[in-house]
């Protein structure tokens, strides 16, 4: 990825973070505006949840890079769908250039889908797993 | 101020090395592998040179009696933060009174913990480095031991984008190593330059150095690893006087079995030399278990400026992309 994504990757995960919708920068010369659309799914997840039916929650990306369901030095996958993790453990890796940034389980639940392969470009807040409320299962 | 709950023998406080004693016979010590204690420094935004902690033995306890920022980099040593575990190659936060365990590695040799400030014991002719077999230098000039207080410098509180913490890509993922037709794919292949006896071998000798498959003995530790294979012999056999070696030079002692010289290697020696590994290698043999299968082969001066500068830029990379994750804290 290049700088000047990197550089605007940040941008927008500050906004994001910041609950901020629209954004506008100008020096007379240039213009740059930049209007994200609602956030259905602000980091960290706490998307609609029905907690009585169990219903799923999406866990999304925390960064824009590449989506690693496996550290090279291990030979397991972070996560399997039907595996049961507790809050704060690690999910998955996207990674940036030579680092990793942790998807992170928000709450402790199980595994029922995953929704990206290994070396899937990803977004900010692109959903990768579908996690259960532990209460619900 | 880290405290040392459990250690094996043989763990010690290393920066990257001693230079510039050697006439004096007093060899470099320094990590074995230099890249993963650099990475680990750089992601903190260290200096590549502070020192950290090298594990060759486990397993590892260890308290934390402030909150720090710290990296533990090498083998996967499945690290554990209290109860909760961490992926290798990680960077992260650790509380006051937060415990450490490192476990034996599956695959890999050597761990380095490194943390934000740099472990604070005096600089000896240059560097922080244990040097163990003169008994100075790194923590009260000896391997650690249980009960061990080690001082950390005061350094800048750090936050990371995710309290997670971040991680970094293992070089054996970035790195390209040298190629061998012969290799099996577990083979570990180092490349390596002839060195000023070479050409006394006999045909068959240097044949055998180039395409045998030599193992990693248990006769292997941080001043030299020695190797099993074939026997590698002189056409001329005579005695030569000392010269000065440096960590790769590849011996062949009368034996005819060869020995690589690493970090505690000594300053001088008598055995001819064959050929030297490319410092850019050496930190993959540093990661080599006895057992290992390894393969030279013969790469030019160019060939080896290139893995320099290969190395370098994956520092800087790292060094560079940390730097974006990571801010200081005010107030530290």
């Amino acid at each position: 990825m290049s700088e000047a994504m990197h550089s605007m990757s940040s941008v927008v995960e500050l906004l994001r973070r910041n609950g901020i919708e629209e954004f506008e920068v100008w020096d007379g010369a240039s213009h740059f505006k930049l209007v994200l659309p609602p956030a259905e799914a602000a980091v960290p997840v706490t998307a609609a949840v029905d907690f009585k039916t169990g219903q799923g929650v999406e866990v999304t990306s925390p960064a824009s890079g590449t989506f690693v369901a496996r550290h090279p030095s291990r030979s397991k996958d972070f996560v399997a769908v039907g595996d049961i993790k507790q809050q704060g453990e690690c999910m998955a890796l996207i990674q940036i250039g030579p680092i990793y940034r942790p998807v992170v389980a928000p709450f402790a639940g199980k595994i029922v889908q995953t929704l990206c392969r290994p070396g899937d470009a990803v977004d900010f807040s692109l959903p990768l797993f579908v996690l259960q409320r532990q209460a619900a299962i | 101020m880290i405290e040392i709950i459990q250690t094996p023998p043989l763990n010690s406080v290393q920066d990257l090395g001693r230079f510039g004693y050697r006439s004096y016979g007093i060899g470099c010590a320094g990590a074995m592998d230099r890249v993963a204690l650099a990475a680990g420094n750089l992601a903190l935004g260290n200096g590549a040179n502070l020192a950290g902690i090298e594990f060759q033995l486990f397993p590892v306890q260890l308290r934390f009696h402030c909150d720090i920022a710290i990296a533990l980099t090498g083998a996967d040593c499945s690290p554990t933060l209290d109860v909760h575990s961490l992926p290798p190659w990680w960077v992260v936060n650790v509380k006051a009174g937060q415990v450490l365990t490192l476990n034996s590695p599956l695959g890999g040799m050597r761990s380095y913990l490194a943390v934000a400030g740099g472990i604070d014991v005096p600089v000896v002719l240059g560097s922080r480095s244990t040097q163990s077999r003169d008994g100075f230098g790194g923590f009260a000039g000896r391997p650690l031991r249980a009960g061990d207080q080690l001082p950390t410098a005061p350094g800048p509180a750090l936050q990371f984008r995710d309290s997670f913490g971040l991680g970094i890509q293992p070089p054996d993922a970035v790195l390209k190593g040298g190629y061998h037709s012969w290799a099996a794919p577990d083979d570990l292949i180092l490349r390596v330059i002839p060195a000023s006896e070479y050409d006394q071998f006999d045909a068959a000798s240097l044949h055998a150095f180039k395409t045998a498959s030599w193992t990693v003995t248990v006769q292997s530790n941080r001043m030299g690893y020695r190797l099993a294979g074939t026997s590698l012999q002189r056409m001329n056999p005579t005695e030569m006087r000392s010269q000065a070696i440096v960590a790769g030079v590849i011996q062949v002692p009368p034996s005819g079995e060869p020995i690589i010289q690493l970090s505690d290697g000594n300053s001088a020696g008598g055995y001819p030399k064959i050929a030297i590994v490319i410092q850019s290698d050496l930190w993959r043999l540093a990661q080599a278990a006895p057992g290992r299968s390894l393969r030279f082969v013969e790469v030019s001066l160019d060939d080896a400026r290139a893995a320099r500068t290969e190395q370098a830029k994956y520092l800087a990379d790292v060094a560079r992309l940390c730097s974006y994750c990571r801010s200081s804290r005010a107030g530290a």
